[in-house]
């Protein structure tokens, strides 16, 4: 039963731009989360962080249930994030449902003179987690903000 | 001070929740399959210790004698076998670096408890199936308060 999810990366990304060329050995080598500094704080106070709390075991050991983080709402309107960017993103599928996952990779679209990407995203505890590899592709547009630090710690 | 401010924020006023979820058939542990297996290896231990011998010269008694012995070993190791599958499982699968820091006897308790696997299946031994039986227990136990919960273990028979 519970071996399968033991799969080497999924299947379905071989044309992938920027791969998984990096250099992290397993998820537990990301660098932890920056912890919450006063000018975070101070964004958040003035509404341009917001806060959520984690729900679920997906992003152990990165993220703990009952954390919560701050993240900084359309982050990506404009800009793409960086692979390994820890991203609150809409489920595909079930727009109501709000999820934090990891970039893991990026595919890049040109055809009709306009540049689209859509993302891969996994959670850091592969056991555990429901990401890309069960809902596919995620596009641009379901990326609602990038987490930028702790806000607090489970005890 | 920035620190106790957040905690109190996040005490007094949670965060709505984001999921780090999982909503598929995979990781789904649960230490109750290899609880049910390693009851069935204690109930086997007891019936073949407690089975009577027949009479000399009662060829049907020998016979029903052999086939009853016969199958009861045949679960006891199959059963055996099954919790150490589903130990293993837990283990290698769902148990992670971080809990090791939290339970550092964790792979001595894994390997002990693999082990008396094998001797349940090997031997018929009252004392080692009673200890394959609180190995599965503290494993409940380990595996239940790594997810903060307080789960009771709960025997079928």
């Amino acid at each position: 039963m519970a071996d399968e999810q033991y799969q080497d990366y999924p299947t379905g990304v071989d044309n992938v731009h920027t791969s998984f060329s990096m250099e992290i050995e397993s998820p537990e080598d990301w660098p932890a989360l920056p912890e919450l500094s006063w000018a975070e704080f101070l964004l958040w106070v003035m509404g341009r962080r917001s806060r959520h709390r984690i729900e679920g075991h997906s992003m152990l050991p990165f993220l703990q249930p009952g954390d919560e983080v701050l993240y900084q709402p359309q982050a990506y309107r404009k800009s793409q994030p960086d692979l390994g960017a820890v991203v609150i993103v809409q489920h595909p599928h079930r727009p109501a449902l709000v999820m934090i996952k990891r970039v893991a990779a990026m595919d890049s679209d040109a055809s009709g003179g306009l540049q689209s990407h859509r993302y891969w995203l996994l959670g850091d505890n592969w056991a555990e987690s429901s990401d890309s590899r069960s809902f596919g592709w995620v596009e641009q547009s379901q990326l609602l903000g990038t987490v930028v630090c702790r806000f607090h710690q489970t005890p | 001070m920035l620190k106790t401010i957040s905690t109190l924020i996040a005490k007094v006023s949670p965060a709505a929740a984001v999921q780090a979820h999982c909503d598929g058939p995979c990781g789904v542990y649960d230490p109750a399959s290899a609880r049910v297996t390693a009851e069935a290896v204690v109930s086997m231990t007891k019936k073949i210790l407690a089975l009577e011998a027949p009479a000399a010269g009662d060829a049907a008694a020998a016979i029903a004698y052999n086939n009853t012995l016969s199958r009861y070993i045949a679960v006891k190791e199959e059963q055996a076998q099954k919790t150490k599958e589903d130990l293993l499982i837990l283990w290698t699968d769902y148990f992670k670096p971080v809990h090791l820091e939290k339970y550092p006897d964790l792979h001595d308790t894994f390997w002990k408890a693999a082990k008396l696997c094998s001797a349940c299946k090997v031997e018929v031994s009252q004392q080692h199936a009673d200890e394959l039986m609180a190995a599965v227990e503290k494993i409940h136990g380990m595996f239940w308060a790594s997810k903060g919960r307080d789960v009771a273990f709960v025997k079928a028979s």
